[in-house]
């Protein structure tokens, strides 16, 4: 049903002969114009084809009925998906030919992390508008370089921390700009642990999957179950643990709120403890303390920390005047009671709502306005959670330059902002 | 007399630290030896503290027995010396450090001299860890790996390794290799190059070596020269695009980009400028790369880029075209309006309406001058769209409606449902401008002819997007469609949050409490739910009405390989009193409940531990005659269940929750039934909720069953 999809208003009335033959001479392109009030923007009401990228866990959820092609490397997800959406949509193992269909708006990648940025660029060079998970990025440099694209290819991304799109967030956020709590001056976090794992010995790929695919940009490993799906979160090459995962939700709700989503701290210690027995490579504690200047304020990542109003993760602000709690940080965001009702004061921060994570992507993506959490937001959260994991593996504080994006006097440390891509595999 | 140069004490004493440091060494040999078992160790505190200790107390020594303990073919102990391994290196690459730096790149460097039988994985390693700190003096060895076609994934490491060190060196030894490579290695090398500092000498080398290769390497060479600024890639480009890409346009994106990199290094401005506007303006180029064309003319601000943009406006993409009116509408330039005016006779119509529609977003007085022209001209398209834009009364909308209602009551079934769906076009868009009813109107009418499902699902959601509350009547004879009844409730949300947000708060919380209640789409009880729990109302009883099991008894934590037979294979009544060995201790159920909508139980919250663990949760139903019904389970991660003793469901799933995730047709017995559930979980989140339905989704009578 292309044509339901695509044609606009005045072509129809022109091919079923509703118009005026002189109005139909001036051909399609002024009537868009007309439509959109500024030419060559998506119609308000034109629905959003969209393509998948990485269909398990988390991509699942995202999959709507406008899907015309999903994309997974392991067939069994795949086909599940096509499935799921009413079995209509083409069925890609890898994403570059996925890319090459004109007819796909916007794509949604979620994808293990250390694909996120790769896939993510090469989809904004192909023109189109781009949902990736969090974290953002694998690395500072590639990190960048995404922002980078979708500025010159304006393209509407938004990054899948969607804590930003919950009321919760959004009113401890206004909260604390308003100055409920005066000066903040230490943000203080809490997580569970990472998990240890077991001894999984190697194993070839099962014949659905095709693990060079899958590793793709990462370094070579042999295949192993509680390597791939869902557990490579818990390794450094491929996921990073909790401060990745959901730190990128934890960090997004508090740049936010702290009105940071450009700046960035300049110094990081990390401690941990590596697991202590097992296949994961991710620490199962971990405490980084990152020291922000101009506001002066210190974010603490604690692993596990002490938990609070019995949730799993989630900060707490501490100000000269009050504290304020927020629960989790991801789509189940909580605040405490004082944040959900207190009245914005004259003159204060009111900041926008989002309708929700997707529904305000998807609305970018018609008004080519930015998005609540917009790549410069996503870069600077998944820098964060990557400079606590580097400076954790090189056991040394890092001091850090945010404007440059870069370690100040430690070659090693600033090497490993970087990580080159395995052949064929391109930043950009 | 030569005076000593210490005092005696501290001379005896150095003395003695020499003497022992020297009748140290064949120990500190034996104490590698003793590290290196302990990392071998069965136990994991030992083989810990290996790790921890051997950077401190040995170093570089230890590092190619390590290396080969990560080749071999004990896991545990190949994870000890990884990381044992990155301990020592990341100690000894710390800044100001350069004696050890260099005793661990001479070790690195001495394991990957050894003959290539040592597994992939430890080399891999040595090559990853070198990269860190390796130098100029390592090229030689890297160029050899590189070389080395027979290990294809040593050879792609050693070309990272050496785009790490970087440098002269490096770019000169990859450059040499490329003729010698295979041709997915070829292109990993020339990405490399493309990484590192321009190294113009090299240029006809690459030249003459890209023109004898085939086209993907020679694409790749144009990328590098681009990155490098050379400008004979851009002869190497046009000539590879004139002989090639009719044959092959998948490659003409990789040329066309790599073209704009060379044109935005050229020095001279003017130049620049002048290339770069004829690729902006080249219609084959793709979007994307003109596009940046576009930035590059923005950077450079040339002075005539006003007049190069009015160009562009009829542009046959949209993309650019959009782009070049929205600069345009943007920009600050005071002489615009009257450019824009002197250039609209030199186009055809789709320029002259798209500079109306810039005049017209800039609320530039110019525009009425033009009005008039056009209307004097009498050309009948270009004066529909000027009066359209001027906003005089018969408006774009007003005479597209009452043909689109023509055509969707009147047309084929084809015409009917392009009609529809641009009229809830139409009304979405005039929502946005008007708060009258004339957008629920339209709707109404499309609504009452929809000539199929989706049209009909697409504007009950626009119904709730107008926000108008004339919109409730139309959507509440949808709530319980089956086809339709997710979008009308949707739209019925929305419609109760825009009276709450208004004055109408009593209204809007009885339709959420309407949904909450009784809807039989789960995503919707919980989206009433959550907004009638913003709002401060209680809604324990909501999670009754909506079937919720509140009550449950729980027993665990099991290790995964280790639950009771008799609850997996349950032949009898399960015995609440019953102790059970868990862990090693005697443990009973335990009651939990819950008030909240949905009622969903942490089990993370609960238990301990919580990583590949099982629990069981169990409940007692009393329903007053047989029932047929709905078992709908969400959980976190796989659930198993049993009723009455049969084994009705088992989802060994690894997901998060979701209500109604699994949904399980299932036939209740009168009198007590026994419900059981086995709720898996490898890790993290870990939590379960079920809940009751009739066989249509609507809510079992309250009388019929309830928990025991």
């Amino acid at each position: 049903m292309d044509r339901f999809k695509r044609t606009t208003r005045r072509q129809f009335l022109t091919s079923t002969g509703f118009l005026t033959a002189g109005f139909a001479a001036l051909g399609p392109q002024i009537l868009t114009n007309n439509v959109l009030g500024a030419p060559g923007r998506l119609p308000p009401s034109e629905r959003i084809i969209t393509g998948h990228i990485g269909v398990g866990g988390m991509g699942t959820g995202h999959l709507r009925k406008e899907a015309a092609a999903i994309c997974d490397v392991d067939e069994n997800h795949l086909n599940a998906a096509i499935q799921r959406v009413g079995g209509h949509a083409q069925g890609y193992k890898d994403y570059r030919k996925l890319l090459e269909r004109k007819d796909i708006d916007a794509v949604i990648i979620a994808t293990p992390d250390h694909w996120h940025a790769i896939m993510a660029i090469d989809a904004i060079q192909a023109g189109k508008d781009v949902y990736v998970e969090k974290p953002l990025s694998k690395t500072v440099h590639e990190g960048r370089v995404l922002v980078e694209m979708a500025e010159r290819y304006k393209r509407v991304v938004q990054v899948g921390s969607q804590g930003r799109s919950t009321p919760a967030a959004h009113r401890a956020a206004e909260f604390i700009r308003n100055g409920y709590c005066g000066k903040v001056h230490t943000v203080e976090t809490w997580h569970t642990p990472n998990p240890v794992g077991d001894w999984t010995p190697d194993c070839p790929p099962p014949p659905e999957l095709d693990w060079d695919l899958w590793i793709g940009p990462a370094e070579w490993v042999p295949y192993n179950p509680k390597r791939c799906h869902f557990n490579f979160r818990w390794f450094m090459d491929f996921g990073g643990g909790n401060i990745r995962d959901r730190g990128a939700h934890v960090m997004s709700v508090i740049l936010w709120a702290m009105d940071q989503d450009d700046a960035g701290p300049v110094r990081i210690t990390a401690e941990g403890t590596p697991p202590p027995d097992g296949m994961f490579d991710c620490p199962t504690d971990m405490r980084v303390v990152y020291e922000f200047k101009n506001p002066d304020w210190t974010l603490v990542w604690n692993q596990p920390g002490e938990p609070k109003l019995d949730a799993g993760f989630g900060m707490e602000f501490i100000g000269d005047k009050d504290r304020l709690i927020v629960t989790g940080g991801d789509g189940g965001c909580g605040t405490e009671e004082k944040a959900m009702n207190a009245p914005i004061p004259a003159g204060g921060v009111e900041l926008y709502k989002s309708p929700g994570h997707k529904e305000d992507w998807f609305n970018c993506i018609r008004s080519r306005e930015r998005t609540i959490m917009h790549p410069e937001a996503g870069q600077r959260v998944a820098t964060l959670c990557i400079l606590g994991n580097i400076a954790y593996r090189i056991g040394r504080p890092i001091q850090w330059d945010a404007v440059r994006e870069s370690v100040i006097g430690d070659p090693e440390a600033e090497l490993l902002l970087n990580r080159p891509p395995r052949a064929p595999w391109r930043i950009g | 007399m030569k005076r000593f140069p210490f005092p005696p004490p501290i001379g005896l004493l150095l003395i003695a630290v020499c003497f022992v440091m020297t009748s140290l060494q064949p120990a500190h040999a034996a104490r590698i030896d003793d590290f290196l078992g302990m990392v071998q160790s069965q136990d994991p505190e030992v083989r810990n503290q290996a790790r921890d200790q051997i950077a401190l107390q040995v170093g570089a020594e230890a590092i190619v027995p390590l290396l080969d303990l990560v080749g071999g073919d004990q896991p545990a102990a190949r994870r000890c010396a990884d990381e044992a391994i990155e301990k020592i290196v990341h100690n000894a690459f710390r800044p100001g450090n350069a004696e050890q730096r260099q005793t661990v790149v001479d070790a690195l460097a001495a394991y990957l001299e050894q003959p290539p039988i040592r597994p992939d994985i430890a080399r891999l390693k040595a090559l990853r860890m070198l990269g860190l700190g390796g130098n100029a003096d390592q090229i030689p060895l890297l160029a050899g790996l590189l070389a080395d076609a027979e290990h294809p994934v040593i050879q792609d490491a050693a070309r990272r390794c050496m785009e790490r060190i970087g440098g002269p060196e490096a770019v000169r030894a990859m450059a040499q290799a490329l003729q010698q490579l295979e041709e997915p290695m070829k292109i990993g090398v020339l990405q490399s190059l493309g990484s590192l500092t321009p190294y113009p000498e090299l240029g006809d080398e690459l030249y003459d070596f890209a023109m004898a290769e085939s086209l993907p390497v020679r694409i790749e060479t144009c990328e590098t020269m681009a990155q490098w600024g050379d400008k004979r890639a851009l002869r190497l480009i046009g000539d590879t695009r004139y002989r090639l890409v009719r044959d092959h346009p998948e490659i003409a994106d990789a040329l066309d980009a790599a073209n704009l990199r060379i044109l935005q290094n050229i020095d001279d401005p003017r130049n620049r400028t002048a290339l770069v506007f004829r690729l902006v303006r080249t219609p084959y180029v793709g979007d994307h790369i003109r596009l940046s064309g576009l930035d590059t003319l923005i950077e450079i601000a040339p002075a005539n880029f006003s007049s190069m943009l009015i160009v562009l406006l009829d542009d046959s993409s949209p993309v650019i075209s959009g782009f070049a009116a929205d600069y345009l509408i943007n920009t600050q330039d005071p002489n615009l309006n009257q450019t824009l005016v002197d250039l609209f006779d030199t186009g055809e119509n789709p320029r002259k309406a798209a500079i109306l529609n810039v005049l017209v977003a800039r609320e530039a007085p110019e525009f009425n001058a033009l009005l008039e022209k056009v209307v004097e001209e009498e050309d009948a398209p270009l004066y529909t769209i000027a009066v359209d834009l001027a906003d005089l009364p018969h408006t774009r909308e007003a005479l597209d409606v009452p043909r689109l209602e023509l055509a969707m009551r009147n047309g084929d079934e084809q015409v009917q449902a392009l009609a529809a769906d641009m009229l809830i076009d139409i009304a979405e868009e005039l929502a946005t401008r008007v708060e009258n009813n004339q957008p629920v109107w339209i709707l109404r009418n499309v609504l009452r002819f929809a000539p199929n499902l989706e049209t009909r699902a697409r504007a009950l959601e626009a119904v709730g997007t107008v926000g108008h509350p004339e919109g409730i009547e139309l959507v509440e004879p949808f709530l319980s469609d089956p086809d339709t009844g997710r979008q009308a409730s949707s739209a019925y949300i929305q419609l109760a949050r825009g009276l709450i947000e208004g004055d109408d708060r009593e209204e809007g919380v009885e339709m959420l409490s309407f949904l909450a209640a009784g809807s039989t789409y789960a995503e919707i009880v919980e989206q009433a739910a959550a907004t009638l729990q913003q709002l401060g109302v209680d809604t324990s009883e909501f999670a009754v009405q909506a079937g919720f099991i509140t009550r449950w008894w729980v027993l665990g934590p099991f290790a995964a390989s280790d639950t009771p037979e008799i609850l997996d294979f349950p032949e009898g009544p399960i015995q609440i009193e019953e102790l059970y060995q868990v862990a090693g201790r005697p443990r009973r159920w335990q009651p939990i409940s819950s008030t909240l909508l949905p009622a969903v139980f942490n089990l993370a919250a609960r238990f301990t531990p919580k990583e590949n663990v099982a629990a069981y949760a169990f409940c007692n139903l009393e329903f007053a005659e047989p029932t047929e019904a709905i078992l709908k389970l969400g959980s976190d991660d796989g659930v198993l269940a049993w009723l009455n003793g049969t084994l009705v469901h088992n989802n060994p799933a690894s997901r998060s929750l979701q209500v109604d995730q699994d949904q399980v047709p299932v036939q209740f017995k009168q009198g007590t039934n026994q419900l059981l559930l086995k709720i898996t979980q490898g890790g993290v989140d870990w939590a379960f909720c079920a809940r009751l339905t009739a066989s249509d989704g609507s809510p079992l009578p309250a009388e019929l069953w309830k928990v025991e």
